[in-house]
Parts: C-alpha cells; sequence; structure tokens
C-alpha cells in the first residue's frame, strides 16, 4: 500500500479523473446522472469497459486480478472524485460484492474462472439473499439446497433482486441444514441464471421504476463447485463484507453533488419576486441541507481516518449509514420543492420539450424519481431500525 | 485533516476535564454568575496554564496550540457546565485583538488577557440587527477635539468583570474596532444575568471621547477582525455544546441502563433504545463536523465551516438536551439532579450566536465567496 497522496498528488489526481469523465461519459450520460436517472444495461457495461481499460474498473482488488495496488487514501480520493464528476455509478454486486468474497474465500479455479468476466461485466451478477420471509431476518432464510451428487438441487426463491432481469449469475445464500442453529446451515453458492428452473418476474417501484425483481427457484441444479467456501459456511462468507465498502454507504459525494444542483436549481427557478435563491426561507431550506451535507462529508473523512488507523470502521459504520441516506433523503426533498411544479414533469417526452417549459427555470426533469427511489437505501441492507439496533447494542452498551 | 488527538492537544482536555472536576461543583455555585469565574481557582489557573490564551500566539502570552485545542477546551467547559466569561474575552475579543493589526494598545491588552492580568469584552450587537454582529449602526461624530461617540450596544457578555471593552462603531463610514477601559468617561452598563447564569450588560456610551490611540483596526482590518472573532466564537459555541451533550447523553445513558420499570432495565425497551442511537448518530455527526470546522479554522482564521458547526449545533444540542430530560422522567426536572442545566446553556449559546438559520446562513455565504474565488 503506498502512503497517503500530499495535497499536490491528490489535486493532480482529482484533475485526471474529472478529465477521464468528462472525456469518456457521453452527455446523454452525464446528464441522466445529474437527474439521478438510472443507466441502462448496455450503458453501465460501456462505462465499466472503459473503466476497466484505464485500470480503474476494481481499484480495491489486487493488481492480479485488474486491481490497483493503491493505498485506502488513494481509493477513497478515486471514489469521492468520481462521484463528484457525475461518472455513472455501477451497481455493487460485481466488483464491490462478490469480487472481494471470491477474493477472500474462492478456491484458485473459481477466481479465476469468475474474477474476469465480475470485472468487465461479461457476467452481470445479482444477489440473492433476501426471500419473501426471510428479510431483516435473513438467517430465517428458508430456499433449500439438497446435496445430489456433484450437484445441489435448488428450491425456493429469492425476492427485491436488484437487476436480476440484467443479470447472466446470481450469488445466493441456501439453507443446507435445518436442524442446526439457523446461521449455521447456510452455503453460499453462485447460480447461473439460465439454468432451467429459474424465472424472473419484474417487481415496480411505487413510481413505476424496475429494479426490483422476484426470482423463482424450480429444481434448479446448481454445480457443487459453485459452492465458495465449506458447505454451512455461507453467513460467514456473506457477512464478510468489507470493511472500506461500509465508508461508501455514507454516499457523501453524491450528496454533495446533488446540493450543487440544489443550489442550481434555487438561483434559475423565479416565483413572482424573482430567483428562488432571494428568499429567506428557500435560503434557510438550503442551509439546513447544506450544512448536514458537510457533517456527512467531514463524518466520512473521520471514517476513513479510522480506516487508516485502525483497520476497522466498526460500529460507526451505522451511523455512517444512517445519516448518509437521512442526509441524501433530505437533498432530494428539498430539490423537489424547489423544483415546484417542475417536478411533475416525470414522463419520458418531457425530455424533448424546450428546458423551462413550466417555468424559466432548470432542469429539474426527473427530481421525483430521484427522490423516491432513496427511499429503498433506508431499507436495504440493514434498515435505519436494524442500524439502530446496532449502535444501541454495541455503540451504546444498552 | 486531523480527527485523533495529539498527545498535546489530549494533555489539555485530560488536565482541564480534573481540574473542573477538582475545583468546580455546578450545583454548589449554582446562583453564582459567568462573571464570578474570574475570582475562582480555575480561571486563576487555567491562566496560570496559559489555556487563556490557548489559540493566541506564544510571542503575546498564547500557547499557540489552535482552533482544535481551543475546541477541546471548550467542549470540557459544556461538559462539566462550567460557567466563564471565557467566550467573551479568551475567544472574541482575544481573536479579534490577535487579528487586529499591531500597536502598543493592542499588544498590551493582548498579553493582558493571555496572561489572566486583564478581562476584556467585545460590545458589538445593535438594536434591530437580529444575530447580525456586523451590522455597524453606531458612529463616532467629528467635534473640534475629536471624535466622539453616543449609543448603545447590548447583549455584552460578562461587562461585570471586564476590565475593557472592544467596542465596534464606524469612522468616517469605515468599520472600527475601539477599544476602550472600564472606567473611560461616558460608558455605562447595566447589568443582569441570563437563564444559564451568563452575565449581561447594556452599553451605554454617551459622549465618549474616542482618542486616537483607541483605534484598534479600521476599514477591512477590523472588519477582518470582528470575521474571525466570529467564526472562533462560532467554532467555542458549538465545541461548547457538543461536550454539553456529550455530558447529558452518557449520563442519560447510566439511568437508562440502571433505572428499572415494569419489573425490567428501561434500557431493554426498543422505542428507548432507537431514540437514543438517533442522538448517537446525530452526535457523530456532530463532532465529526466540530473536528473539521476547527481544522479549517487552523487554516484560515475566518474559515465559514465554523458557521456549519454552530448551525447544527443548535438544532442537535437542542435536541439531545431535551431528550436527556425526557429520559430521566420527573428526577429530570430537578435542580437537584441539574441535567436540565445542559439544555439552559446550549440554548442560551445559541441566543449569543444566533439560530440555526442564522448561522447556516453565514455558512451559505461562505460557500458564495468560495465559489467567487
Ligand atoms: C431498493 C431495494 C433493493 C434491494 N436489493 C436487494 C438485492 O439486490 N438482493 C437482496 O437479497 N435483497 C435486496 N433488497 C432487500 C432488502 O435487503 C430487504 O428489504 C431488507 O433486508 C428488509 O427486509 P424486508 O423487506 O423483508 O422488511 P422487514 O424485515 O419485514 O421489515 C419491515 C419493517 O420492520 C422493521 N424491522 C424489522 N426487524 C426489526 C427489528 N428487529 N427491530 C425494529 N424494527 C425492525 C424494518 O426496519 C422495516 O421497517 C432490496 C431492498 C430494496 C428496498
Amino acid at each position: 500500500m503506498t502512503d497517503p497522496l500530499d495535497r499536490r498528488e491528490e489535486r493532480r489526481f482529482r484533475e485526471e479523473i474529472r478529465e477521464f469523465v468528462i472525456a469518456e461519459v457521453p452527455e446523454t450520460i452525464r446528464q441522466k446522472v445529474a437527474q439521478g436517472r438510472d443507466i441502462s444495461r448496455a450503458e453501465t457495461i460501456t462505462w465499466q469497459r472503459k473503466l476497466v481499460d484505464r485500470g480503474w474498473g476494481a481499484v480495491h482488488w489486487p493488481q492480479r486480478w485488474g486491481g490497483t495496488d493503491w493505498g485506502l487514501h488513494k481509493r477513497f480520493v478515486f471514489e469521492e472524485e468520481m462521484a463528484l464528476a457525475g461518472a455513472p455509478g455501477v451497481p455493487p454486486f460485481n466488483t464491490r460484492m462478490l469480487g472481494p468474497i471470491l477474493l477472500e474465500y474462492g478456491t484458485e479455479e473459481q477466481k479465476e474462472r469468475f474474477l474476469p468476466g465480475a470485472l468487465t461485466l461479461e457476467q452481470w451478477w445479482c444477489q440473492g439473499y433476501s426471500e419473501p420471509s426471510a428479510g431483516s431476518d435473513l438467517a430465517s432464510l428458508r430456499t433449500r439446497a439438497v446435496r445430489e451428487g456433484d450437484f445441489y438441487r435448488v428450491n425456493g426463491g429469492k425476492i427485491w433482486t436488484s437487476y436480476a432481469h440484467y443479470a447472466d449469475w446470481m450469488f445466493c445464500l441456501v439453507r443446507t441444514n435445518s436442524d442446526v442453529k439457523q446461521q449455521k446451515g447456510i452455503s453460499f453458492l453462485l447460480l447461473d441464471m439460465r439454468s432451467q428452473g429459474v424465472s424472473v418476474e419484474p417487481i415496480h417501484h411505487f413510481y413505476g421504476a424496475h429494479i426490483l425483481n422476484q426470482v423463482l427457484l424450480d429444481d434448479v441444479r446448481v454445480p457443487v463447485d459453485q459452492r465458495i467456501g465449506e458447505e454451512n459456511t455461507g453467513w460467514t462468507t456473506a457477512k464478510a463484507l468489507l470493511e472500506h465498502e461500509r465508508l461508501a454507504t455514507s454516499r457523501h459525494a453524491e450528496a454533495t453533488r446533488k446540493l450543487g444542483r440544489l443550489l442550481a436549481l434555487a438561483r434559475h427557478n423565479r416565483d413572482g419576486d424573482g430567483p428562488l435563491y432571494r428568499r429567506a426561507d428557500v435560503r434557510a431550506r438550503i442551509a439546513e441541507v447544506a450544512v448536514q451535507v458537510k457533517a456527512l462529508e467531514f463524518a466520512t473523512r473521520r471514517g476513513l481516518d479510522m480506516l487508516i488507523r485502525d483497520g476497522r470502521i466498526g460500529v460507526f459504520a451505522s451511523s455512517l449509514n444512517l445519516k448518509g441516506v437521512a442526509t441524501n433523503q433530505a437533498v432530494d426533498e428539498a430539490i423537489l420543492d424547489i423544483a415546484g411544479a417542475d417536478a411533475l414533469a416525470a414522463d419520458q417526452a418531457y425530455d424533448g420539450l424546450p428546458r423551462g417549459l413550466l417555468n424559466r427555470g432548470g432542469d429539474a426533469r426527473y427530481v421525483a424519481e430521484s427522490r423516491y427511489y432513496l427511499r429503498g437505501p433506508a431499507i436495504a441492507a440493514g434498515s435505519n431500525e436494524v442500524q439502530r439496533n446496532i449502535i444501541a447494542r454495541h455503540a451504546l452498551d444498552l | 485533516m486531523q480527527f485523533v488527538l495529539t498527545e498535546e492537544q489530549q494533555l489539555v482536555s485530560d488536565t482541564v476535564r480534573k481540574l473542573l472536576e477538582k475545583e468546580w461543583d455546578p450545583r454548589r455555585d449554582q446562583a453564582l454568575s459567568s462573571a464570578h469565574a474570574v475570582d475562582g481557582p480555575v480561571w486563576r489557573q487555567l491562566a496560570e496554564l496559559g489555556l487563556l490564551g490557548v489559540a493566541l500566539p506564544e510571542s503575546h502570552g498564547g500557547s499557540g496550540l489552535g482552533a482544535v485545542a481551543l475546541g477541546v477546551l471548550c467542549a470540557e467547559f459544556g461538559r462539566q457546565q462550567w460557567r466563564a466569561p471565557f467566550l467573551a474575552s479568551a475567544v472574541l475579543a482575544g481573536t479579534a485583538l490577535e487579528q487586529a493589526p499591531q500597536g502598543e494598545v493592542r499588544d498590551h491588552w493582548l498579553r493582558q488577557l493571555a496572561e489572566g492580568h486583564g478581562v476584556l469584552t467585545l460590545a458589538a450587537l445593535e438594536a434591530d440587527a437580529g444575530y447580525d454582529y456586523r451590522a455597524i449602526a453606531l458612529t463616532a461624530r467629528a467635534t473640534s477635539s475629536g471624535w466622539r461617540l453616543d449609543g448603545t450596544k447590548h447583549v455584552v457578555m460578562d461587562a461585570a468583570c471586564a476590565d475593557a471593552f472592544l467596542v465596534t462603531c464606524r469612522i468616517d463610514e469605515a468599520p472600527a474596532l475601539v477599544l476602550l477601559e472600564k472606567d473611560h468617561a461616558g460608558l455605562e452598563a447595566a447589568l443582569f444575568t441570563a437563564f444559564d447564569g451568563t452575565s449581561l450588560a447594556t452599553l451605554t456610551l454617551t459622549d465618549v471621547a474616542l482618542p486616537e490611540s483607541a483605534v484598534i483596526a479600521r476599514g477591512p482590518a477590523a472588519h477582518n477582525a470582528l470575521d474571525a472573532a466570529l467564526a472562533h466564537a462560532a467554532l467555542a459555541a458549538a465545541s461548547e455544546t457538543l461536550g454539553a451533550c456529550e455530558g447529558a447523553f452518557e449520563r442519560t445513558l447510566d439511568y437508562l441502563r440502571l433505572r428499572e420499570q415494569f419489573g425490567t432495565r428501561l434500557a431493554t425497551f426498543q422505542a428507548l433504545r432507537h431514540r437514543a442511537s438517533d442522538l448517537h448518530a446525530d452526535l457523530e455527526m456532530l463532532r465529526s463536523l466540530v473536528w473539521g470546522a476547527a481544522d479549517g479554522l487552523m487554516r484560515d482564521p475566518r474559515h465559514g465551516d465554523a458557521f456549519a458547526a454552530l448551525a447544527l449545533a443548535v438544532p442537535v444540542g437542542d435536541r439531545v438536551c431535551r431528550e436527556a430530560i425526557q429520559l430521566h422522567g420527573g428526577i429530570g426536572m430537578t435542580q437537584e439532579l441539574g441535567i436540565g442545566r445542559y439544555l439552559l446553556r446550549v440554548n442560551a449559546l445559541s441566543r449569543l450566536f444566533g439560530d440555526a438559520t442564522h448561522n447556516g446562513w453565514r455558512y451559505l455565504e461562505s460557500l458564495e465567496d468560495e465559489h467567487h474565488d
């Protein structure tokens, strides 16, 4: 690992990233990112390949597998500047979730077989953990895998599976033993989505987006060599989310970028008396949000500092998660309010209409979609309530 | 950026914590206003330790430890509910003097203040100006015998024990900072005590003569000195609020762990656990922002992040200290327990240096300045 960057190196590195984003991200996509919209499967893959070509496809992986030898600080700056520059996000399942698990628990053959495709998105992965009756209480999952020679026969189903409709593969948790403590009877399998018996049903978000799915598994055969780790050790594998991943849940750079959008909208949009930004109540609202964003930024840096010093963030990650989600939601809610009637324009057709049709103001398209999307992270991967349980027990000793 | 204390800063924190634990009992001294502290052992020992000038340069009798140590110190005051003219003298007047151009009067008082031989305060706020310390209407009048001042300054902290006042005014339109000793002819302080025990005054100036030597800074220099003083005061107030919250919160957690109702400890009720967790997360954000803002002031004495810190400290402080009372039940209301004094203090700090909206606006202003640079 290299030492932290000094100020000049950091500045130069940030410029390099910004130039890359300007050169490599087409205007249409940059606009989607600015508007908080999802990019398509093909667009995501094209972008990831550009990153891979640049050597930036999975900066936290070892160099041998296409990663870098960067230290924690440089990786942090990289991810922060990418988000600030408006680079599209790539779903975390390939390089951030599966990759580290393979690197830590996979056999050499499994690494050879799956890491290259995970890097380039040749194989798009999804995460099959949650089930209809196993959400926050994930360990109660019931999808059964029964060993039959060199195969497991898998029956059951997964739900809330993000991007399963894009996915070639799914890493999933299955029950391989029902007679022991719940956590001790779970295995971690890699499942080919084209296997016989797999079907994917869309689940639409309340505002229309299609990200989530239900995955039904009916007598699906999964070769035993697609199990990660020993049988019944899947819980440990799934829980071993890398510490530095936990920093990312604060989404601080995303919040900072959106704060810029909020300011721009408030300066452009007008009411009868002039730009909204002139109004004291509007400035108070924006200031409230800006202060939260600043606190989140420093808190995230503090998390990085803990990571560099102690190698772990510990329970501080739960505060980052809670506040990261809440702050991002607060920015989105303010944007929606400042956008006013413009925020009603949700329809694709609005893209083709002249800017400022309702208002002479700034670009308020899709602000609603972005705002409603952000309700999700408060529920997924450890809901707000679950984070509060963790803080009470581990930080406060209550 | 620094998120752990250096050895030196840790030493400041430990020393002051022990000093206050030994020499100060907020319950015993309930009735004493902040101005009385200058006669007490804590003030004297802080002076001996060089901590009245914690962030002032060593060349002027200070310790030169900077804004982070200042924050650490104020957090300890907040935690232990110490009332003293520290904000008025060491922070507001001290920073303003330090940032003002060198001069005999300025140098003399800076040293007096840092070494604990003199107490100063800032008289800046005027009527009908809200919390805007920079709105200066008080204007010097030209007479045949020089400049004269007539007017009133409000919310002057610790005038009761001040040896001199730093007064903001206008001379020839330009803002100015002038230093007037307490027995200067024409000064009159009407004293009262705020709900948290801060000694306050309304200062009336009647035909006050203004010799050239009294003018400490003028024009942009005065403006800059005042801005730096306010930024440091914002950081100090935010730090003190953080410390008060930590004190209130820790005592509340102890109570939740011990107190039993319905046959079980209060800490087993999820509704209460979640409320405590939310307060914890709020405090983690405030702590991060206060440290980040202190770091900013080390680089730029007028850094706007200090106002963000206070803008967050105000609502978080109010919430944490209110909840501390609520989660204690009836005993939380008592003077005997004293948990409510934290709420008095954090609320008073936001009446002194501006509420969340005021400080939020100032923070936004600083962001705009950044963009124009
Ligand atoms: C946008 C989105 C994307 C997702 N993507 C994926 C994915 O790709 N793969 C995947 O496997 N899963 C995914 N999930 C599922 C997610 O992990 C679950 O929704 C989450 O674990 C919560 O489970 P649940 O929905 O069953 O809610 P429940 O667990 O039933 O919770 C319902 C409510 O009760 C609260 N609650 C639950 N337990 C407690 C408790 N002990 N104390 C207090 N309150 C409690 C919860 O906080 C929540 O408010 C996604 C979810 C969302 C919203």
